[in-house]
């Protein structure tokens, strides 16, 4: 539909608009483009510059490094709390994605059942939660009650369920034609069949966005393991990041930094910080392309219900 | 010998309305899919909502949740007579004001503008470009928005110097902070907030914009008469669902990015809670805070909702 807009307005003489304002459109987008991706080329130029050369730099942009050095980035791949941290956070972030697309999926499916008795009931009983929480606290402590506070699970078990990911795969599947699984029906397969082998195989593409969603949530989560996870060897990369950068935590930063320690060739404790960030953005910008798709076509799907 | 006893099932498409018994046996088993999603509500969102009642009681930690003596509205009597809370509710709703102004539009600015790019690979990749840092965890924003605004090795003071100017510490003057959490919130959410927009502009019918053309009006009177009140209904929503989130200013954000220069001029509700409840432990009066922003959570979504209603809007629920 957006592609027949699309076309109709470019066949059409008249519609060119004035030159002046859509240059100035495409220097304006330009310069939001810039603006994301010139900080990020500043940090990965800073991380491989080394104390000589920035100290006898004089030029702010940092078109090029001052002086090149891998070091930082080895420092940093000696650490323990780094390889800790990765594991940790692919763990949740692998774990946590695929259950939470599995239970996201095995809650929409009866719930898009408009004659499954108590259904409206069921709607409320997971809706309630989008409006009303208990909050930080009484989270916190019903955490610790069931036992849960310094153990990794914790990480994936938070964040299973969200009523907003469950209300959009229901209106999903609502919408598939019924003989689809009448067909199913007829030639015997079981509910649990049905679901797995001929609803779910046509969702892939919903279950993707959703998947990609929370995939990106849990690889930038810290926060839940910031307050629930106690062992430094159990939290997140982005826990340590935040400490080395934010916190400017000494301990971190001398166990790190001491390695280089202010030689000629060595990295500075900013170039330390900026690798730091980079080799946490990294990875994020690696898998950014490939999923960009279904990231907008999940916005549509939930936003545009018409 | 199950599928035989199945096929003789009549076709459930042709019952129309069946009992509730004949509908309880059709989807046993699709009960048994909810029990993984209903235990988890129980232990992790109506668990969390039973332990509110901490907010009326002297919660002592050896004591547990039931053990603990009533003492009534103590704490939120406390509440009101605590100055730093009533700066904590005006940072939070000054903030949130601000972001409202600012941010929403900023999406719908983004898409129009994207929308007047013809180019089509120019605008693929500017509108990847500008949605990327919405996939950046606060924390690598905070970092870098640290490392680049510092005073004394940052990008930004660095560019003032070479230009002969005096640095500026950013993230230590309130005005500025404000400046920056607003323009870091813009940098990060444009590109995905305009995707809504972009979608609704999409489903605008190309013939209005031929009726258009054929009473002469160019791309600016198409914009004005036919893009804007399409999408009227969808600018409606966004700002309904940003006015019914008023008493959340960006836990994320400022907590990545403030520090004690500016602590009490950005302190927000949810970091305050933070503060108290997890580093200080006073679990019965952060929870009392915490209740008191939910409850005014709840009552502006209830309003907007029903806001949203009155004009002819679909509301959420």
């Amino acid at each position: 539909m957006i592609q027949a807009a699309e076309k109709k307005r470019r066949r059409s003489p008249i519609n060119r608009g004035n030159p002046v304002a859509k240059a100035l459109i495409y220097i304006f987008l330009l310069i939001f483009m810039i603006s994301v991706i010139y900080p990020i080329y500043y940090l990965l130029m800073y991380s491989v510059s080394n104390y000589g050369g920035l100290s006898t730099s004089t030029d702010p942009f940092m078109l090029y490094p001052k002086g090149f050095t891998l070091k930082a980035y080895e420092i940093f791949f000696s650490q323990n709390y780094i390889h800790t941290g990765f594991g940790v956070t692919i763990f949740r972030t692998i774990t946590g994605t695929f259950l939470t697309v599995i239970v996201t999926a095995l809650t929409a499916y009866p719930l898009s059942k408009r004659d499954l008795p108590g259904r409206k009931f069921l709607i409320w009983f997971f809706m309630l939660n989008m409006f009303f929480q208990g909050g930080l606290i009484p989270t916190y402590l019903t955490i610790k009650n069931v036992g849960l506070l310094d153990n990794i699970w914790v990480l994936v078990l938070v964040p299973l369920c969200n009523t907003y990911y469950i209300l959009l795969l229901r209106e999903y599947f609502e919408g598939l034609p019924e003989a689809l699984e009448e067909a199913a029906h007829i030639d015997g397969a079981s509910a649990l069949q049905i679901f797995a082998y001929v609803i779910l195989p046509i969702s892939i593409p919903s279950l993707m966005t959703i998947g990609t969603w929370v995939f990106f949530t849990h690889w930038n989560s810290y926060f839940d393991s910031m307050i629930y996870i106690s062992s430094t060897a159990k939290h997140v990369v982005q826990v340590h990041i935040r400490r080395l950068v934010i916190e400017q935590n000494n301990m971190l930063m001398a166990s790190t930094i001491a390695v280089s320690g202010g030689k000629m060739d060595q990295p500075t404790e900013q170039s330390m910080r900026a690798a730091g960030i980079m080799i946490t953005i990294v990875p994020v910008l690696i898998v950014y392309p490939f999923v960009r798709q279904y990231f907008s076509k999940g916005m549509v799907l939930g936003a545009v219900k018409g | 010998m199950t599928a035989l006893r199945r096929k003789d099932r009549p076709n459930p498409a042709m019952l129309g309305k069946s009992s509730l018994r004949s509908r309880l046996i059709k989807y046993r088993w699709l009960y048994l899919f909810l029990v993984p999603a209903i235990i988890w509500y129980i232990i992790f969102a109506y668990g969390p909502i039973y332990g509110l009642q901490i907010a009326f009681k002297d919660f002592k930690i050896l004591k547990g949740i039931e053990g603990s003596a009533w003492v009534g509205m103590k704490h939120f009597n406390k509440m009101f007579a605590d100055r730093t809370f009533i700066r904590v509710m005006w940072n939070t709703v000054y903030i949130s004001l601000l972001k409202l102004v600012f941010i929403a539009p900023s999406g719908l600015v983004l898409a129009l503008l994207l929308n007047e790019v013809t180019h089509k690979f120019y605008r693929g990749l500017a509108s990847s470009i500008t949605m990327l840092p919405h996939f950046f965890s606060w924390v690598v924003i905070g970092s870098i928005l640290l490392e680049i605004l510092s005073p004394s090795t940052g990008m930004v003071n660095a560019i003032i110097r070479f230009f002969g100017g005096k640095p500026i510490y950013f993230l230590g003057e309130t005005n500025w902070f404000i400046f920056w959490v607003i323009l870091s919130d813009m940098w990060e959410s444009a590109g995905w907030n305009s995707i809504i927009f972009i979608a609704a502009i999409g489903a605008i019918s190309p013939d209005l914009y031929e009726a258009a053309q054929l009473d002469g009006a160019g791309r600016w009177k198409q914009l004005i008469h036919v893009t804007l009140p399409c999408i009227a209904g969808t600018i409606v929503v966004v700002m309904v669902l940003k006015v019914g989130s008023m008493m959340n200013a960006g836990f994320d954000q400022i907590y990545n990015m403030y520090n004690d220069a500016v602590m009490s001029d950005v302190d927000i509700i949810d970091t305050y809670v933070y503060r108290l409840g997890i580093q200080s432990s006073k679990y019965s009066y952060s929870t009392a805070v915490g209740l008191f922003k939910n409850v005014i959570n709840l009552a502006l979504v209830l309003l907007t909702n029903k806001f949203s209603k009155m004009i002819g809007q679909n509301g959420l629920f």
